[in-house]
């Protein structure tokens, strides 16, 4: 910042000037440039989630000629749906657990792999890895190694002189071990991290180092604070992801056993494609969606006290 | 009394000894990390040259004996493989170049571009990422039943080149708010417009967001399951995903089949990945000069 | 409302997006196959799932039946069974369901009773008689009024084996026969003796280690016919007949249940079934001789065809009297049709053991009657491919279709089967197979949050 004054000087003066018509033309570029982005919202977003939000209060099953039944899919949720209460806390636990974990996990993996060593290359890529797989696949594959009598896992505990363990099939673990299984592909929010690692100016770590900070204060007081855009929104991303979990307790647990793993989105998928109640698993979504909303809300809220933008807050 | 000379080296030995055990606890937790993430890969890649029985022994083969190397080509024939990569790559190259492109004019019009009502607008398209797809599918079929679309790639591409999905507006979004808006300002005092701000100041120092970006929505087109399930008719239309289903039945699967599909999914995302990620280095020259 | 929409975002989106859509466009517009509608020719689409062996069976059935049939195109279209359900509903919506599918009888029922799929029953009424099908093979609804479909085939639960293992263990085979079956105490007693520990004791010896078992004598199936078989063969069920008072908690159920349990937990004869339900299924594990013996359905015949080990089929054990369960996922005709005669046509084509290889393969038993009564097309289905049906198959597959089938089983008359299933029987037998509670606390369980769900039958 070496020409401070006449640059602001500059700055005042062309502000002066072209106010009016630089709202304006900021304006038009602003609307021409998401143009795109609010046809396809309107189009493909706008009308099938007020669809959704008709069919909530209809008794249709995709088969029937609907009715309009008030508000007595939500009534029925509230008051007459043990199934509800039990899946919305299952996914409470998995969801407040597996945010958590997973933006640890990717956070400590990014600084791992932010470091200047050799074969970040191969180590990156290894990291990724889990996440390219495709879930039909991989949900094959963890089946296999929770298998009490034929997996991996057992395998190696019997190895270790450890008792076996019943993973997915036991009420008490299969929350931890759908959990850790996600833990396994955290690929995505790790790059994400590390893409905004790289975003923190070399400049401030010299600073600290010149002030004789050791590695530590190099991570509280450069790293996490410019790091927290990107940890808000890995943190709402992770909360939206893990409240609406599906495809592998649909394939590996189908809910069981005995429930314990019924979460949210697996619970309205039953609803809506297995017993074809589209208006009950509509006002389910719907549910489902203010919960995130609100939850995000708080977050949105909060993150103005400890999300710091270099760019500044506009 | 130790000479200054002496404590300036025994303060240097110290920092790199420091240094030396750093590198190696760096290493060996990359190393436990890489064992941990690597183990069921390995079980997928090991699984994929076994025949089904080999697969299900008790105790666990390790390494497989023999090698049924046969499933790859089984794999790869069971299945019309090219015909699906063809048609996989076809979605995929639309779906990359559109969300970059639309995502990008999204994110800059909703970051730095002022105008009224831009974040109520985008707090909105927002929340459509908390609607479980689950509930929207059907209605979002029957709009493209409407139209005559179903059993095209339209249903697929289109929303692609309109924002490409909110989820990669917000992420762009967010790393452009953290690029100081004094470049933006400067350019603009140059006579830039905002679209040449965008191409010179804001892309360049995004490179690792819009990197991730890409193979984002590469790999998302890649493995999507549920989309092309739902609009793609016809077997001549279908897609890897798509494809990597048939091995698994209702009753009895293929698995080994399945395994090793599935290993040659994975190694063309592998490699997309591995050569793309060192711009995510790249990032630090870009962003460090300015200051 | 959408074309608004459509019309706006057009005006306000730049030229040059325009000319890239046009690019794009005649890239992404492969139209329908349309050629063919025109003239008299009918236009049928067959929506299905199954393994690759299957689609490529049908699709098969499919060529050769456009081939013979010039006024008729069928297209096959295969879908993964995972996702099924929402390509099926997504079609029905948009108001352009397939004309014959593959549908699961939990959603077969409510789409009859909602008019979307064609009664069949006039259809099968002007079948010659010497064309009639067993009568297990109808889903009836409309109290028996109406013909929804049939079952794709005839499927039905039997005992598989492996003779390796009964040979090393020196125990006898199983019996074919219904009159020779062995009652369930037998049973568990010869489960016994070819359940080894990595020792090399049996299940019967003192020195025994149930914590380190290598063969189990029997994989149990987590399925519902894994265990309703055993309940109808004590002459219980889980509902009684009006499909309004649940039975699955009476003496009869709760005895075969608590069987069922001391199989894994007290004689340690099975692993807990909760762990086979994909994986891995019971003819790889019987290959690596990880299990002698295991219930399961007659469609299962083709996986154990293709093993490396000498196998057998035999009679189920019994509790009071020797039976088996009837079970076939249905086949629709959907009403919106407009060539219902032709499709019945190809309904009935896919049905014939002369035109689907897959009868002979070992995957579906025939419907019609004469395949079970008449030696010559008995022979031609289990010896047209030699190799695929053992020998025991006439009294093991054609005796007990024909003589020892239960009564059909909820799951093809009892309204709201799919709630009753998920949210009462399942978690209370999963509980049943963790070992935690007895048959008796499980079965009162289901029973509980049976009632409300109960709502009569179709």
């Amino acid at each position: 910042m070496h020409h401070t004054a006449p640059y602001e000087q500059r700055l005042a003066r062309t502000k002066t000037k072209f106010l009016v018509s630089r709202e304006r033309r900021e304006m038009i570029w602003g609307l021409t440039c998401v143009a795109p982005a609010l046809a396809g919202f309107l189009f493909w977003q706008v009308g099938p989630i007020l669809g959704s939000l008709v069919i909530a209060f209809t008794d249709w099953t995709v088969a029937n000629t609907p009715h309009w039944i008030g508000l007595s899919n939500f009534q029925r949720m509230l008051f007459a749906d043990p199934l509800f209460y039990k899946s919305l806390s299952v996914t409470g636990i998995y969801a407040a657990t597996g945010v958590f974990l997973n933006l640890s996990f990717a956070l400590a993996l990014a600084l791992l792999l932010s470091q200047k060593i050799f074969g970040l290359t191969f180590f990156r890529t290894i990291f990724y890895l889990p996440s390219t797989v495709p879930a039909i696949a991989s949900s094959v594959l963890w089946l296999w190694l929770f298998n009490p009598e034929f997996g991996l896992f057992n395998s190696i505990l019997t190895g270790l002189g450890l008792p076996k363990q019943q993973w997915i099939y036991d009420e008490n673990s299969v929350l931890a071990s759908l959990i850790l299984m996600n833990l396994w592909s955290v690929g995505p929010l790790m790059v994400i991290f590390l893409a905004g690692l790289q975003t923190i100016p070399k400049y401030l770590y010299d600073a600290v180092a010149v002030d004789g900070g050791n590695a530590w204060h190099k991570f509280r007081f450069v790293t996490l604070p410019l790091l927290t855009p990107t940890i808000l929104f890995n943190l709402i991303l992770s909360i939206i992801d893990t409240f609406q979990v599906f495809t592998q307790p649909y394939v590996m647990t189908q809910g069981g056993p005995n429930n314990a793993s019924l979460l949210y989105v697996l619970y309205l998928y039953r609803k809506a494609f297995q017993e074809y109640d589209m208006g009950y698993a509509s006002a389910l979504a719907w549910v489902l969606f203010l919960i995130i909303a609100l939850i995000s809300f708080v977050v949105l809220q909060t993150s103005r006290r400890w999300v710091f933008y270099v760019g500044g807050s506009e | 009394m130790k000479s200054a000379a002496a404590l300036g080296r025994s303060q240097v030995r110290a920092a790199s000894r420091i240094d030396w055990l750093s590198t190696l606890i760096t290493y060996s937790l990359c190393g436990l990390g890489s064992f941990l993430m690597l183990l069921p890969l390995f079980w997928l890649v090991r699984s994929s040259v076994m025949t089904l029985d080999q697969i299900f022994r008790f105790p666990p083969e390790w390494i497989p004996a023999p090698f049924a190397w046969q499933n790859y080509p089984e794999a790869l024939t069971t299945v019309p493989f090219l015909l699906y990569l063809k048609n996989t790559v076809f979605i995929l190259v639309q779906t990359v170049l559109g969300t970059l492109i639309t995502a990008t004019l999204a994110a800059y019009g909703f970051s730095r571009l002022r105008w009224p009502g831009r974040d109520l607008i985008f707090n909105i398209l927002l929340t459509t990422l908390m609607l479980p797809y689950a509930i929207t599918l059907i209605p979002t079929f029957l709009l493209w039943a409407h139209l005559g679309l179903v059993n095209t790639t339209w249903p697929l591409v289109l929303p692609r080149w309109c924002g490409g999905g909110i989820f990669y507006i917000f992420l762009l979004r967010q790393f452009f708010r953290t690029i100081p808006r004094e470049l933006d300002e400067a350019a603009i005092l140059d006579g830039a417009n905002p679209l040449q701000v965008l191409w010179h100041v804001v892309v360049p120092l995004s490179r690792p967001a819009l990197i991730t970006v890409a193979i984002f929505s590469a790999l998302g087109a890649w493995n999507d399951f549920l989309g092309p399930l739902m609009y793609l008719n016809e077997s001549s239309k279908y897609t890897l995903a798509l494809g990597l289903a048939e091995f698994t039945g209702l009753y009895s699967s293929q698995w080994h089949l399945l395994m090793a599909a599935s290993t040659v999914v994975i190694i063309p995302v592998v490699l997309l990945f591995f050569f793309a990620q060192r711009y995510f280095i790249e990032g630090i020259a870009l962003t460090g000069t300015k200051g | 409302m959408q074309m608004t929409h459509e019309r706006s975002s057009r005006r306000r989106r730049p030229w040059r997006w325009l000319f890239l859509f046009a690019g794009v466009a005649w890239l992404n517009v492969n139209l329908l196959p349309s050629g063919r509608a025109e003239g008299n020719v009918a236009e049928i689409k067959f929506t299905l799932w199954g393994s690759p062996f299957e689609k490529q069976a049908l699709e098969e059935a499919v060529k050769s039946f456009n081939a013979t049939h010039p006024n008729i195109h069928v297209t096959a279209q295969h879908t993964a069974y995972e996702a099924y359900g929402e390509k099926i509903s997504a079609m029905l919506a948009s108001g352009n369901p397939p004309d014959i599918a593959y549908l699961d009888y939990a959603q077969a029922f409510p789409f009859a009773d909602a008019g979307k799929l064609l009664d069949l029953a006039p259809y099968f009424a002007k079948q010659p008689a010497d064309k009639s099908l067993l009568e297990s093979a109808y889903y009836h609804f409309d109290h028996g009024k109406k013909v929804l479909g049939t079952g794709l085939a005839t499927g039905i639960i039997l005992l598989y084996y492996n003779k390796d293992l009964f040979d090393k263990a020196g125990v006898p085979y199983p019996p074919s026969k219904a009159e020779q079956a062995w009652t369930w105490d037998q049973f568990v007693q010869v489960a016994k003796k070819l359940t080894k520990d990595k020792n090399g004791n049996d299940a019967t010896s003192s020195k025994f280690d149930p914590d380190n078992i290598v063969t189990y004598g029997l994989s149990l199936p987590q399925d519902w016919w894994g265990y309703l078989t055993f309940i109808y063969s004590n002459k219980g069920g889980m509902v009684n007949e009006d499909g309004t008072e649940p039975l699955i908690n009476k003496p009869e159920a709760v005895e075969v249940l608590q069987k069922l349990r001391d199989a894994i937990f007290i004689d340690h004869i099975a692993p807990r079934p909760t762990q086979n339900k994909t994986l891995p299924s019971a003819d790889i594990l019987m290959q690596t001789g990880k299990i002698a013996m295991t219930f399961n359905g007659m469609w299962r015949v083709i996986d154990f065809s293709q093993l490396h080990i000498k196998w057998g089929i035999g009679a189920l054990p019994y509790f009071k009297e020797p039976l088996t369960i009837v079970l076939s996922v249905p086949k629709v005709i959907f009403s919106a049709t407009k060539y219902p005669d032709q499709t019945f046509e190809f309904y009935q084509y896919i049905s014939d053991p002369k035109r689907v290889a897959l009868f002979k393969e070992g995957l579906w038993a025939p419907l019609e009657k004469s395949y079970f009564t008449d030696p010559a097309l008995m022979k031609e289905w289990l010896d047209g491919k030699p190799g695929v049906y053992p020998p025991e198959s006439r009294d093991v597959i054609v005796d007990y279709s024909l003589h020892h089938a239960a009564p059909p089983p909820p799951q093809y008359w009892l309204r709201n089967i799919d709630r009753i299933m998920n949210e009462a029987i399942t978690p209370a037998m999963d509980q049943l197979w963790s070992g935690k509670i007895d048959a008796q606390a499980a079965a009162d369980q289901a029973a509980e949050k049976m009632k409300p769900l109960l709502q009569g039958r179709w």
